[in-house]
Parts: structure tokens; sequence; C-alpha cells
């Protein structure tokens, strides 16, 4: 069911390519403005550069939380597929790893490229990826419930941000201090660590708070 | 599945939207091969009564209840006012990659539905090139597929054509010969073989069946 599910959400979003470049496109672009704004002065950019990478990716993760639920719930394919797949939480489920596979993974994939142009040590890259693996996946998990909720509502970009944005900081805090600590050679096996268990808890926690939340909206 | 066999027992259902009750005290049982037409005003509460039948809303009070088949919950289909056809899959895809009822079906009867409804040339076809009678016709392939005991219909003749809605009227009766349930709500006449018992929803205070 999951797999046949998945095959669906992924087989769309191969027909829409617009909506799986875009926040790919997003994040090379912030990325790759900051050192024409700030400066290209090496030093400077390794020490700024894995809270913009961070911040970017964030954004961009929080830019394609749209497409996840908006356009089923409009045609009513959100409702029928709640009723009919048996298992509401296999729905929700596929729908985020489908999200992540395309908008998480593509940016874990193209960060250590960012990563050299911000002059990031490899140390610095290999902590990057690892904390990107472990952290978009926590991210379009959250978003999830935050689309949910807001789905019904005409006008909720502002309002998902809201509610969103303050449960990813506790992420970007420790994914781009992990990566700082990486680039000064330290340990940051205590940044994955909490980063994991944020992604253990939301992965048992979400799936019961994102159906909660479409049921909410559907009504 | 024998034919006196209940399968959807309400009793007492009262649906509340904010402050105001739609119906309240509602009763009705709905048996395998009974065609149960839900006939009121706009507004009086048919589309939230399927709703909610099917889950999809809340009741305020009372209890809804699916008599299950061998230890598995019977899950009604549930043909609404929205298509839930997505327009960048084929009419294809969007039978093969949607559950219905609580499985995916093979690639041979979901070839043999859409032939069914006369959208056999449009198998490759992206749904949004479709016409709005047409993608409901992808709809009515899903009642074809199903493997369900009860229909639920909310206005299935919208944007049919004649033909279609006695192509559709023929299957209901066909459904509840072979000793299915159906509940349909249509502004519509039918004419269906079965003769539909009515179930009015009044407003305000108690309906009977």
């Amino acid at each position: 069911m999951l797999i046949k599910l998945l095959q669906r959400e992924l087989l769309r979003h191969w027909r829409c390519r617009q909506d799986l470049i875009n926040p790919l496109i997003f994040f090379i672009l912030t990325v790759s403005l900051f050192p024409l704004a700030v400066t290209p002065d090496g030093q400077l950019l390794g020490q700024i550069g894995s809270g913009i990478i961070w911040v970017a990716a964030l954004l961009a993760a929080m830019l394609s939380l749209e497409s996840m639920y908006r356009d089923d719930y409009h045609d009513g394919t959100l409702e029928l597929l709640l009723l009919q797949s048996g298992s509401s939480y296999t729905v929700v489920m596929a729908k985020i790893i489908s999200h992540w596979l395309t908008t998480g993974l593509p940016l874990v994939i193209i960060s250590p490229l960012l990563a050299v142009m911000m002059q990031i040590s490899s140390e610095g890259i290999t902590a990057l990826m690892l904390t990107l693996l472990i952290g978009t996946p926590v991210l379009s998990l959250i978003g999830s419930v935050g689309m949910g909720l807001t789905v019904g509502l005409r006008q909720g970009g502002v309002l998902l941000s809201l509610l969103v944005l303050p449960l990813y900081i506790p992420i970007l805090i420790f994914g781009a201090s992990a990566v700082s600590a990486a680039a000064m050679g330290m340990d940051y096996s205590g940044q994955l660590a909490f980063m994991g268990a944020f992604l253990l808890g939301s992965i048992s926690l979400v799936p019961l708070a994102s159906v909660a939340a479409i049921r909410v909206s559907i009504r | 599945m024998s034919s006196d066999s209940t399968v959807l027992t309400v009793n007492n259902l009262g649906i509340r939207r904010s402050e105001r009750w739609l119906f309240r005290q509602l009763e009705f049982r709905l048996r395998a091969g009974e065609v149960v037409q839900v006939v009121g005003q706009n507004g009086a509460g048919k589309t939230s009564l399927m709703r909610s039948l099917c889950g999809l809303l809340p009741h305020a009070e009372g209890d809804i209840h699916w008599t299950e088949h061998n230890d598995e919950p019977c899950l009604p289909i549930f043909l609404g006012h929205l298509p839930a056809v997505k327009p960048e899959l084929t009419v294809f895809e969007n039978l093969h990659y949607h559950p219905l009822a609580g499985k995916f079906y093979d690639d041979q009867s979901i070839e043999e539905a859409i032939e069914q409804v006369r959208l056999g040339n449009y198998l490759d076809t992206p749904a949004r090139h479709l016409s709005a009678g047409q993608t409901r016709r992808v709809g009515l392939a899903r009642l074809l597929l199903a493997d369900t005991d009860c229909w639920v219909l909310d206005e299935p003749f919208t944007s049919l054509d004649v033909e279609g809605c006695a192509w559709l009227e023929g299957h209901i009766c066909d459904f509840a010969r072979r000793g299915g349930a159906v509940l349909i709500t249509s502004h519509q006449p039918m004419n269906l073989a079965i003769e539909p018992r009515l179930l009015q929803l009044n407003q305000p205070g108690v309906s009977q069946c």
C-alpha cells in the first residue's frame, strides 16, 4: 500500500517538474547571492557559511510545503484517499516521504557544492551533509502537521510559517552548530544525537498529529 | 452476503453546523440489496449526512454503525461533489494508483472498467484534457472497480449526459440486485427499476424513515 501510494506521489511530482525544481533553485540562488552581497573573503564565508546554508535549506523546505496537500485537498482526492485506503497513516507517511524525496534529498545532494563555494572545510562538508540528511526529514515531518492544519484556509501561507517556524528552530540551531563545530575540528556527535532524537520523536508522533490536523481541515 | 443483512445502522443521529442543528434523532437502517434516496431541500444536510456516515464529518450525537464482514470494517465508496481525479495523471493512472475500499486493483480490471464507462480511447490521456462529464465518468469507473458492499453517491448525475444517466441507473440497480446497498441523493428524477426507499430530511426537529 505504502509503495503504491509513494509511486503515485512521485509520478505526480514527475509530471509537474516545475514544482520540483523550484525549492532547489531557491536554495542555490539564496546561498550563491551571499558571497556577492557580503564579501567573497574566504575566512568570513567559512564562518557564516554553515548558518547560511542551513537557513536557506529550511526556507526552501518550507516554501515547498504548499504542494504537499493543497492540490489533493482542492480536488477531493485527499478525503477519498483517507477514506478508501483503510489506513490514514499510510497516506500521510507516503506524502511525507515523497515530499522529502523531492525536496529534502536534492538539497542534501547539492549541498557539498555550495559548501565548497562558501569555503567550508572538508570536515565541515561531511558534517553538513550528515546534519542535512538527518534534519531535512524532520522539516518535512513537522511541516506536514502545519500544512494539514492550514490546508483548508484560503490564505494559510502566513499562518503556516508562524506555526511551523518555531518548531524548526531547534533543528536549525543544532544543525548549524554541528557544522561550525566540525569546521573547527571539534566533535559534533552530541548535536547529531540530538537531531537523531528529533527525527525519531517526530517520526513516531507526526503521523498521528497530521491525520488529526487533516481531519479538522476536511470536515 | 444474505439479502436481508443490514449494512448500516444509524441511531439517533444528529449533525450540528456550529450552532444550528441540521437534523436530530435520525434513525434508519440500510440493508443489502436496497436503494435509499435521501431527499430534502438545499441545505437540509444531505451532503453532511453522507460525509458523516463516511467518517469525514464528526457527528454531534447518536451513532453510526457499519456492519463488519469477517472482522473487516465495511469501507463504503463515496462519490462526492469533487471529482478526486488528478489532472496530471492519465485516466489509467488515476485508477491504478488510487486505493479503493482498502486495496489496489490489477491492470486488466481497470482497463475493463474504463472501457465500460466509454473512456477506452482516453486510457493514456492526462485527465486535464477531459471534459467535466468525462472526469465524472472516471469517478464512475471507481464504482465498477471497488469491491465493497455499499455505494454512497452524492449527486452522481451531475454533468452526465442522458445516456450516461441511464447507464448509471442501470448499474445502481445491478449492484443492488447483487446484494449491494446504495445511498443516493439526486435532484434529478431517476428511473430506477428498483423503487428507492425515501429518507426525508426535515428541518427542524424529528426526521423519520
